[in-house]
């Protein structure tokens, strides 16, 4: 398995057991933290899950899988695929602490502004990475 | 990779990119995306489960399954394409229903067909569910 795949994998995990914790703070005692923002909370676990676990699980997985380029560099750039991984982590970073701060202590929309910069840019980057790997070969 | 795979890979990465732009108007709090965030996020929710998660997962599986040892190797071409067929008409029936101001029978309508394309789906990969060299 190739570097970045193994990257893309442990940050993958790593979201998913953030996705858990922030359950686990959602599961608590209403007389606990009560100004932090639930609603922030939920969306937080719910991108930690479908766009920090699953999408860098099904990219690192499509990585190292998808069919090789006959000419090197095989599996195309890695470069891109490293850049896209820490745009996607800090966007997702910046979420977690731009949205609790938006909507729970009225803070400033530009951390938001800028996670969504951050993950877009990631998301075309992976699509530009894995779209010429998504081809026909003859078994 | 099967031509199925291709097309439904691909058209999974451009449902990603369409979701990721829904996605990230709404997190942006641009106000003339706020004005529409629950359409927006309608549109976001059905691209990125279905039509990027979903249809990803279902591309590799179709590619990467145990194969059968006599031809048609992956099952039946045709009932994959109507599968596919299907599925991606739910999908933008699904989708117009939820970018339409009153999306009325749109949405449920092509949440229908998604339903029924995956079932053709589970047809034609569930016997490809098992061990590798057997038959």
């Amino acid at each position: 398995m190739p570097p970045l795949s193994r990257w893309f994998l442990k940050a993958g995990f790593t979201a998913l057991v953030l996705a858990l914790l922030l359950e686990l703070l959602l599961a608590r005692p209403a007389s606990l933290w009560p100004s932090l923002p639930n609603q922030a909370l939920r969306l937080g676990g719910t991108h930690l899950l479908t766009v920090g676990w699953l999408l860098q699980l099904m990219t690192g997985v499509a990585f190292w899988m998808f069919p090789r380029h006959p000419t090197r560099p095989p599996r195309g750039d890695a470069r891109l695929g490293w850049i896209a991984m820490v745009l996607l982590n800090l966007g997702l970073l910046l979420r977690l602490i731009g949205e609790p701060w938006r909507l729970g202590f009225g803070g400033p929309a530009w951390p938001l502004m800028a996670s969504a910069l951050l993950q877009l840019g990631a998301l075309g980057l992976i699509v530009v990475l894995l779209w010429p790997r998504v081809r026909e070969l003859r078994s | 990779m099967p031509r199925l795979s291709v097309w439904m890979l691909r058209l999974s990465l451009l449902a990603l990119c369409a979701a990721g732009v829904h996605g990230a108007l709404l997190l942006s709090q641009f106000p003339p995306a706020l004005a529409l965030a629950g359409r927006l996020r309608a549109v976001h929710i059905e691209l990125m489960l279905f039509g990027w998660m979903v249809q990803f997962v279902l591309g590799v599986a179709y590619w990467i399954l145990p194969r059968h040892p006599a031809p048609p190797e992956r099952g039946s071409p045709a009932l994959g394409w109507t599968a596919f067929g299907l599925f991606q008409t739910g999908l933008t029936v699904a989708v117009a229903g939820a970018a339409a101001p009153s999306g009325g029978v749109l949405a449920p309508a092509g949440q229908l067909l998604v339903v029924a394309a995956l079932l053709l789906f589970v047809r034609l990969l569930a016997p490809r569910i098992k061990p590798f060299g057997s038959s």
